[in-house]
């Protein structure tokens, strides 16, 4: 069991690992929140949509196979 | 003439009920289309860190095909997801897709990145995965 010094020092790291980490959460959810304010759901759903393509691309051309003719490209 | 005007209102209500339940046009609706969003954000992620450690030469080019495989059913479902959304607003059809989606990794988590032979590649991706995973399992808690 810890005792009341090794305790501390845990506390003390946890609290370190929180103040260092929280500001970079902080910045990425503002970051995305602010990316999303103002867009229509239809907008972030064709943003979604067009990046789903672009990977499907990737991926056939990381496999060697012919563009996916569905995806009308 | 009273009775007939409450018919109409009910009436009317009734309509309203029908027509508004199956739209689902409400805040989670919203929330889970910015999910979906990240999801194919994390999920590029994860498809452009295997090609690096692919060309670096941690990963053959059979177990490459296979994960590349997988990414390209992961957008397609991702796909469908947005279309059950955007199209046909519809919770059932995007959790659906969803779910396929979450067999998939749970897949590629198990079996897919065995063959993986860098360490520190095998542990980024599957972070990586991990947290595509997060994504997929918020929006499926955000639609139910």
């Amino acid at each position: 069991m810890a005792n009341g010094a090794q305790k501390y020092e845990n506390i003390i790291s946890i609290l370190k690992l929180v103040t260092d980490l929280s500001p970079l959460a902080v910045a990425l959810i503002k970051q995305l929140t602010e990316s999303m304010q103002g867009k229509s759901d239809e907008v972030i759903l064709a943003e979604a949509s067009d990046t789903f393509d672009r990977i499907k691309a990737k991926a056939r051309t990381e496999q060697r196979l012919p563009t996916d003719p569905e995806m009308g490209m | 003439m009273r009775k007939r005007k409450a018919f109409s209102v009910a009436l009317v209500l009734l309509l309203a009920i029908a027509v508004s339940a199956p739209s689902c046009s409400d805040s989670s609706l919203r929330q889970a289309s910015v999910v979906i969003n990240d999801f194919a954000n994390s999920l590029e992620k994860v498809q452009d860190a295997e090609i690096i450690a692919h060309n670096q030469g941690f990963v053959s080019q059979s177990d490459h095909v296979a994960i590349q495989a997988t990414i390209e059913n992961l957008a397609t479902y991702g796909q469908s997801a947005v279309t059950a959304i955007r199209v046909q607003k519809s919770k059932v059809g995007a959790i659906a897709a969803i779910d396929s989606a979450l067999v998939e990794i749970d897949k590629l988590l198990n079996k897919g990145l065995l063959g993986v032979k860098n360490e520190q590649s095998k542990a980024g991706l599957t972070a990586l995965i991990l947290a595509v995973r997060g994504t997929l399992t918020t929006a499926k808690a955000l639609l139910t």
